[in-house]
């Protein structure tokens, strides 16, 4: 008859006895049981942030963006472009096409108050702040009616300077872009990266797509962003919209984009990460499964004699082999919970230094845990094999 | 009477590189129930293999054992340890202890492993350490106590389970004169009183001739030694 009790009241007294060199033996699957939980969780925390930028655009928008084309050499020709115009003959030709943003996306002198900085400044219309359900903190966004006006609505960051450098009210006060006066008639609520739109927002600078190319002096579009209906194959809307643009302006070269494209892609990348680090995690975990291997093949050598002893009293093959699979869980339980642990702390500096949400499901942390008692299990298998086949004799003579 | 132990032609060699030493040669005797039996011989003389093969924990190559009536050929590994468990006791020499364990876990042990419930054993285990005068020093771990003291608990150990044999390999070996003789007068006492048959391998003597019967081994082979003065 195995005696579970005992066993395992040998096992606690026994790790307890060897402590320091179980700590040491744990640290290794500690590590690799971190490695597998800050994986997971990681993976989880970076496709929740991408996927959120597309909250509320969804995900059945397009970019379409503007790649310069080479020209000749020495010639003195504009080179082909989009313009306003053609990005509502779009809208109208196009009926899988709801709703179309242009954007002017150019960098420039913003200056308030006798200071002046390079910021981004972004020339769009009211379609922009649909398609990207864009909020606003303060004031109002820009309309139909504002084509052409002198207003402009500034991100969160841009915000903060202006109020930072005035009596706190920003609507209302007035700034300069690239020389030309602009009153502030909104502030965008937080909004870092926002559907397609390549930049950061919050340090961005809107304002009417026409008072953008006065500002400039270039009435170039360089991207448009373009919401097709539910149910439109993304790539066929995207093919279309290319073939219309590159059709009616000669040697334009259109290149698209779409989110479920760069969903698809970063779903792709994400796998590739999930493998190089559940690698990683493996063979760390390999090595703590041989540190605690070592260590309990160590204990065997060294508690021969008492091995010997509880034969002789009456202990079968399974109280020893027991005993010491209890050993090997237990370590490895310890070395779980401190990985789990070790994981999740991890995972949330690397989440609040790269400001994306905290998040590690129950379920990552209980897949750590039983990885770590399946190796304890797996490790402590040979030792305690080895420990049940000592002949009770042949222990009983030995000098431990 | 059924002998407790029956030995008939019992043979043990041991493999020394390309060379088979006999350990024990066509050993045969008989030990019944209560019974004294001291065996005493020079260093290799196979004392140690005797206890060894008595106390079901190496096997003869040829020959025959019966426990208390039951053969012990034929029984497999587990069988084996259970009749160990519950037919006989040990008192090693240097008295072995689980290091982990206190005193009165030490003495439980045997029982534990019997299957019976822990707060049972503990009970029986208090009991045979007051019974050998060391019920004070039943929570001490055995680092804590002294060589005279590690032998009252293996005694209390081999006597837990109430064994029909107690096989005793120089008990008294490395205790002090005095030590040893309270030692020896407590496994006369304990045998007497319980009617446990024990089996003493001494090189002393004297506590030889406080046996009831006296063999002596030489060479492996067994044969019997002087008889002690009526006690």
């Amino acid at each position: 008859m195995t005696s579970p009790t005992l066993n395992l009241r040998i096992a606690c007294a026994s790790l307890q006895d060897a402590w320091r060199r179980n700590l040491l033996a744990l640290t290794g699957l500690a590590v690799g049981v971190g490695a597998v939980v800050a994986m997971l969780a990681l993976t989880l925390i970076v496709r929740r942030e991408a996927l959120r930028q597309f909250d509320r655009s969804g995900l059945d928008v397009l970019a379409l963006r503007q790649v310069s084309a080479p020209s000749a050499a020495g010639s003195a020709r504009r080179p082909p472009a989009i313009d306003l115009e053609l990005a509502r003959r779009l809208a109208a030709a196009q009926p899988a096409l709801e709703l179309v943003a242009p954007v002017m996306q150019r960098r420039g002198a913003v200056a308030f108050d006798g200071r002046r900085a390079q910021a981004e400044v972004l020339g769009v219309t009211e379609e922009f702040f649909e398609l990207n359900g864009l909020e606003l903190a303060e004031g109002r966004g820009l309309t139909a009616l504002d084509r052409g006006q002198p207003y402009a609505v500034l991100g969160r960051g841009q915000a903060a300077a202006l109020r930072a450098a005035g009596d706190g009210a920003v609507v209302g006060r007035q700034l300069t872009v690239e020389g030309r006066v602009l009153t502030v008639v909104g502030v965008l609520a937080p909004a870092r990266a926002i559907g397609l739109h390549a930049g950061d927002l919050d340090q961005a600078v809107l304002t009417d797509v026409v008072t953008c190319a006065r500002a400039f002096g270039q009435a170039e579009i360089d991207v448009l962003y373009a919401r097709h209906r539910a149910g439109g194959v993304t790539d066929e809307v995207a093919r279309a919209a290319v073939d219309y643009l590159q059709a009616a302006v000669d040697g334009l070269v259109v290149q698209p984009t779409s989110a479920a494209a760069l969903v698809a892609e970063m779903e792709r990348q994400l796998r590739l990460f999930t493998l190089l680090l559940g690698a990683t995690g493996s063979i760390a975990l390999v090595l703590g499964a041989a540190g605690i291997m070592n260590s309990l093949l160590l204990a065997v050598a060294e508690r021969r004699r008492e091995i010997g002893l509880r034969r002789a009293l009456g202990a079968l093959r399974g109280d020893i082999q027991a005993q010491f699979l209890y050993e090997a869980v237990m370590l490895c339980a310890v070395g779980g919970l401190l990985g789990v642990i070790l994981g999740a702390a991890t995972t949330r500096i690397i989440a609040a230094r790269a400001q994306w949400e905290f998040a590690v499901s129950p379920a990552t942390l209980l897949l750590g845990f039983g990885v770590a008692v399946a190796v304890g299990a797996a490790a402590g298998f040979f030792p305690a094999h080895q420990a049940a086949r000592l002949d009770p004799v042949v222990a009983m003579k030995s000098d431990h | 009477m059924t002998p407790i132990i029956h030995l008939e032609g019992l043979t043990k060699r041991y493999r020394v590189g390309p060379d088979t030493i006999p350990a024990l040669v066509d050993v045969s005797c008989e030990v019944f129930p209560g019974e004294f039996v001291a065996i005493s011989g020079p260093s290799g003389s196979g004392k140690s293999t005797l206890l060894n093969l008595l106390g079901l924990l190496d096997r003869a190559d040829t020959g025959r054992y019966l426990l208390d009536g039951r053969d012990v050929a034929a029984a497999g590994d587990d069988e084996l340890t259970l009749l160990r468990n519950r037919k006989l006791g040990f008192v090693f020499q240097n008295s072995p202890m689980l290091p982990r364990l206190t005193a009165m876990e030490n003495v439980a042990v045997p029982l534990v492993y019997r299957g019976e419930s822990p707060r049972a054993a503990a009970a029986e285990a208090e009991r045979q350490l007051a019974r050998v005068g060391l019920g004070a020093v039943a929570g001490h771990r055995p680092g804590q106590l002294s060589g005279g003291q590690l032998q009252r608990v293996a005694l209390a150990r081999a006597l837990v389970g109430r064994p029909k044999l107690v096989l005793a390999d120089e008990p008294t070996a490395s205790l002090d004169l005095a030590t040893a003789g309270e030692m020896m007068a407590l496994l006369i006492d304990l045998n007497r009183a319980a009617g446990t048959a024990l089996v003493l391998i001494t090189h002393d003597p004297e506590d030889a001739a406080r046996a009831d019967r006296q063999l002596v081994l030489e060479a492996g082979r067994l044969r019997a030694g002087p008889v002690p003065a009526a006690r």
